[in-house]
């Protein structure tokens, strides 16, 4: 296990920059999950960890050794590919002993080290199926076994999950999360999916566009987002667009559709251009009389949506888009078309920039 | 005359007209004629082989003519294969299964390469490698002598009528369908399985003798039997690199059909038939195994 360091990384392919100076430290034992949408660069990141790609700049660490032009095979690395490439012509014992052979594992080793990693897996005697045989999610867990088998100086998945139908990939979350807490492996984590980041990750690195746009754990990054681009990946989010008129206290007071509402101070609160207002839709109420120190913003109710759990309803406030409210049914006694007045307490808004 | 009519009585229901099933015009035309023209192609296809498997059994005497379908079978013309035939045979075995081999080494490494690589020439290079698909034999024939013609001249070494000279000759048709069926499968193949070999420790070499080659095997099967197969039926080619007394079998079958025709060239080309179908047989089973194994990955 190592600590995985990135110093002033940058990649090019051609005249294309798919990432832009990326400094990152992993922590030993440290489960990381790169997040972000497809080429935002969190694959590159990871495939220069493994060694598949060479930076166009920068260094890359492993531990306290340079590595940034060591090949993959001798940097003591375990991968998991999304598609798992199991080898299909091995049997499972072959596949997951690869690695033990390569380094010189005798027979009875090998042997030993498969079936003890087949119950770190629960997956006991499958040794002599061929990986055709198995499930996706079998396959995946082998293909984690076999990434782990040497014990890896850091574990790199590249949305493992990603060809998995949601419910095995809920259950999977739960059992990578757990083999990697057992083994206590530094691991790198590239997902899309801002759920499975949330599920599994000590922290999270959010990308896009090549750049790192917030780096903190799934808290931090939901109840805190630095950007609008964050405040939207992560979770749902309502963005109003708004102007800074004034300031009054520890409140910066901004001016949404005709409407002036009181938000935290924050670095965007000198902002002379137009800012947006963000709030999650569960920390929207429907209300009645604006109370002390409540922001309330009037609309009229343009649609409701029952999910089980929540009821989700839409109100038309004059923003580009209506702004959405998640609410227990049973609080809801509005109708479409009803008029009614949204509040949020100061301190659970946000004024975000691009 | 509107109470016979099924349309005014339903339409009158308020429901749709059901269109009536009429047995009879419901004969399966189609069918019967979709398997009869099936049966043409197999008939089409098949028969050439039962005449001379047929023929071959036909006992006759040595003033017999070739006859079909046999009168009283025997396998006397299994017994009167001319020497000079196995000779042929054994020749022709070794020079297809030498070249064959040799079209794999050249061929796998240039799949890859023409598969893998960017440059830019790259649709020049896969046009020289199926090339010899478009010459046809008898000017790739005619071209070889004249080479080995001068290069003999220049060198003072003659490879025309020598195994080495006839082999060249082989080995330049069979490359392509290695090229050609290995580059298939590795157009389908999944990087991803090397990149994970490298990440596991192996280097180079050996991901490419454990996983690559593994996997890609069914195509190079398929271009080595495609590749023994053209060497083994080959006479334009081998026609004009042969030596008198050091032929290959078609070539040997083509003198004797029209020297001194007799059954026992049956006989023997039965014999190569039934070689040909246990080979077609085993590749089959490989390839249908590694077939079954390369899908893997689960899903």
């Amino acid at each position: 296990m190592s600590r995985v360091n990135l110093e002033r990384v940058v990649k090019h392919y051609g005249s294309v920059v798919a990432l832009q100076e990326m400094d990152l430290e992993i922590q030993e034992g440290e489960f990381l999950t790169l997040l972000g949408p497809s080429g935002c660069g969190k694959t590159t990141t990871l495939r220069l960890v493994a060694g598949f790609i060479e930076p166009t700049q920068g260094t890359i660490y492993l531990g306290n050794d340079d590595v940034t032009y060591v090949p993959p095979q001798k940097r003591e690395i375990g991968m998991v590919f999304q598609d798992y490439a199991l080898f299909p012509h091995m049997t499972i014992a072959d596949n997951i002993g690869f690695g033990l052979k390569e380094r010189g594992a005798g027979k009875e080793e090998m042997r030993n080290r498969v079936g003890e990693l087949l119950d770190l897996i629960h997956l006991p005697g499958v040794e002599d199926r061929y990986p055709a045989e198995l499930s996706g999610g079998q396959a995946q867990r082998v293909a984690v076994a076999r990434a782990v088998a040497y014990a890896p100086r850091v574990l790199l998945m590249d949305e493992p999950l990603g060809a998995l139908d949601l419910k095995l990939r809920e259950a999977m979350q739960i059992e990578l999360r757990r083999i990697q807490q057992e083994l206590k492996i530094t691991t790198v984590y590239v997902t899309h999916d801002q759920g499975e980041a949330m599920n599994m990750s000590d922290r999270i690195v959010v990308m896009n566009l090549g750049l790192i746009e917030q780096t903190g754990n799934a808290e931090d990054i939901y109840n805190n987002p630095r950007t609008k681009f964050v405040a939207d990946f992560i979770g749902s989010i309502n963005f109003l667009p708004a102007m800074i008129v004034g300031d009054e206290g520890e409140w910066t007071v901004a001016e949404t559709v005709g409407t002036k509402v009181k938000v935290p101070k924050s670095d965007a609160s000198s902002s002379s251009g137009e800012v947006a207002i963000a709030v999650r839709p569960e920390r929207l109420e429907l209300i009645a009389n604006g109370g002390d120190g409540i922001n309330v913003v009037p609309g009229t109710v343009s649609n409701k949506i029952f999910n089980g759990n929540l009821m989700r309803v839409f109100v038309d406030v004059g923003a580009d888009e209506p702004v959405v409210i998640e609410l227990p049914p049973a609080e809801v006694h509005s109708e479409t078309g009803d008029s009614v007045n949204i509040g949020w307490a100061p301190q659970n808004g946000q004024v975000l920039t691009e | 005359m509107t109470a016979s009519t099924p349309l005014a009585t339903t339409a009158s229901n308020g429901t749709r007209p059901q269109p009536q099933r009429q047995p009879g015009f419901h004969f399966p035309l189609a069918k019967v004629s979709f398997y009869g023209f099936c049966s043409l192609s197999y008939i089409f296809l098949l028969s050439p082989l039962v005449v001379v498997v047929g023929a071959s059994l036909h006992r006759g005497s040595r003033y017999t003519v070739v006859k079909f379908p046999p009168e009283e079978l025997s396998l006397y013309w299994y017994t009167q294969i001319p020497d000079a035939h196995w000779e042929a045979l054994t020749l022709s075995f070794s020079l297809a299964f030498m070249a064959s081999i040799l079209a794999c080494i050249v061929g796998i490494p240039a799949a890859l390469g023409l598969v893998r690589s960017n440059i830019p020439v790259k649709g020049l290079f896969s046009s020289i490698f199926r090339a010899p698909l478009q010459i046809p034999s008898i000017v790739t024939g005619v071209a070889f002598l004249q080479m080995y013609y001068l290069f003999g001249d220049l060198t003072g070494i003659y490879v025309n009528g020598t195994f080495a000279g006839l082999l060249l000759g082989h080995l330049f048709v069979g490359i392509p369908y290695v090229v050609g069926t290995v580059g298939a499968v590795l157009q389908r193949f999944d990087t991803r399985l090397e990149e994970a070999a490298l990440s596991l420790g192996a280097g180079r070499i050996t991901t490419f003798r454990r996983v690559t080659l593994p996997v890609i095997m069914p195509g190079v099967y398929a271009g080595g039997l495609y590749a023994f197969m053209v060497s083994f039926g080959d006479v334009p080619i081998s026609i004009f690199l042969s030596a008198p007394g050091f032929v290959t079998f078609p070539v040997e079958l083509f003198y004797g059909m029209e020297n001194d025709f007799n059954p026992s060239v049956l006989a023997s080309s039965t014999l190569v038939i039934l070689f040909s179908l246990g080979l077609l047989l085993l590749m089959q089973r490989i390839v249908g195994l590694e077939n079954l194994l390369r899908s893997g990955g689960g899903s």
